[in-house]
């Protein structure tokens, strides 16, 4: 059998497992909730999944710091030399887009880089969004981003010790009850994206009066012909950089959650494991992508308008290439 | 109600994807182009397209995250 008629055949046998798995295995409705679900309340604070998850990447990203950092040696090995390589590649990412201005903003770029990139993939661990805890389904408890649903076995993981005369064999909820699950990344949360794009810009802004002082109002407000209507239009794309920022991240990582959690609705097995490799891939670009725009960001917000600093710019991006 | 709010759905996501699928086809080819052209440059290309790719981009989220509001009720 030569190699191509193998991957069809393999194909096509992966295809007839995926539409007969429609019929044979159960899978719940996709339960989507757009906000983020209270798992429990410390003195009316409540903590969310979301920002459970938050702290949780927090506490890996500092763990591995702290192991790559521990016994520093000149010739890196393990855990030192693999974070060496990631963080000199960014450094040189970086550089080439803000030759200038790398000390100051490499390592806000580079954290938020790390965070999304752990957060977004935090997400697709297996598990993470159907492992939870059942919450009365009242006003405030009905959501949560997972394939369990309301009713009999919502959340249905099958539990063969406990098959107990009369018993319910499947771990779940009872019904009246929903899963709220532990895990969220916290990029499917607004309030997250948007509070990383208010950081990112509050940065680009106070770098760009920094350096050009109060001229760099002038891009906004002058009174020169054409120009006062240019600055006008500067001014609200100004205002929508955050905004377009967190919507950008919120919803390809939501819309990722979203695709998965249908397609194993309507194609339990085999079908979705592509779209697994391309969300893999997507967090990935998403988080270098936040962390870029704040580096251009920056170059913008850095860079002045008049005439003699273009040949200037220039010169120094022939200079990095 | 039920129905139009599907029909606004859809609608909302499958008209902010025409004008970014255009875009996004535009810029790829242009980089890719260069990067024929120009095969040492693709490093510093590959950066600057997924930037041109992600402003694009975000039009296209923008009716995504309406058509997301839409369909799970937070704005009616």
């Amino acid at each position: 059998m030569s190699g191509r008629m193998r991957t069809l055949v393999v194909v096509v046998v992966l295809l007839a497992v995926a539409v007969l798995s429609r019929f044979f295995l159960y899978s719940g409705d996709p339960h989507v909730e757009v906000a983020p679900e209270e798992l429990f309340a410390i003195g009316g604070f409540s903590v969310t999944n979301s920002l459970f998850t938050a702290l949780l990447v927090d506490i890996i990203l500092v763990v591995v710091a702290l192991l790559a950092t521990r016994n520093m040696q000149l010739v890196p090995r393990g855990v030192q030399n693999v974070m060496e390589m990631i963080v000199e590649a960014l450094y040189n990412l970086f550089r080439n887009l803000s030759p200038k201005f790398i000390n100051q903003v490499f390592p806000l770029a580079a954290s938020i880089f790390l965070f999304v990139l752990v957060s977004n993939w935090l997400g697709l661990i297996p598990g993470g969004s159907s492992i939870g805890v059942c919450h009365a389904a009242g006003e405030e408890h009905s959501a949560r981003l997972a394939l369990v649903r309301e009713g009999e076995y919502a959340g249905a993981i099958r539990f063969a010790p406990a098959a107990a005369e009369g018993d319910n064999p499947y771990t779940t909820c009872p019904s009246g009850y929903t899963l709220v699950p532990w895990l969220r990344p916290p990029s499917t949360d607004l309030n997250f994206t948007l509070a990383l794009g208010l950081l990112s810009f509050v940065f680009f802004e106070y770098w760009g009066f920094r350096t050009l002082g109060i001229g760099y109002l002038k891009k906004f407000f002058n009174l020169n012909g054409v120009m006062s209507f240019v600055g006008i239009i500067e001014f609200i794309s100004e205002i929508m950089k955050p905004i377009s920022l967190a919507l950008r991240l919120f919803g390809n990582i939501f819309a990722g959650e979203v695709l998965i959690a249908v397609l194993t609705f309507l194609v339990p097995l085999a079908l979705p494991m592509p779209i697994y490799g391309f969300e893999i891939f997507v967090g990935f670009i998403q988080a270098l992508v936040f962390a870029l725009l704040t580096v251009a960001f920056l170059t913008i917000a850095t860079t002045s308008h008049e005439g003699e600093h273009h040949g200037d710019e220039h010169g120094s991006a022939a200079r990095a290439h | 109600m039920e129905g139009l709010n599907l029909i606004a759905t859809a609608l909302a996501i499958g008209l902010a994807a025409i004008g970014p699928g255009i875009g996004v086809g535009i810029i790829v080819a242009g980089a890719l182009q260069a990067m024929g052209r120009n095969p040492e440059m693709e490093n510093t290309l590959v950066q600057y397209m997924f930037i041109g790719i992600a402003f694009t981009e975000a039009l296209a989220i923008f009716g995504l995250v309406i058509s997301f509001m839409i369909a799970f009720g937070v704005i009616q």
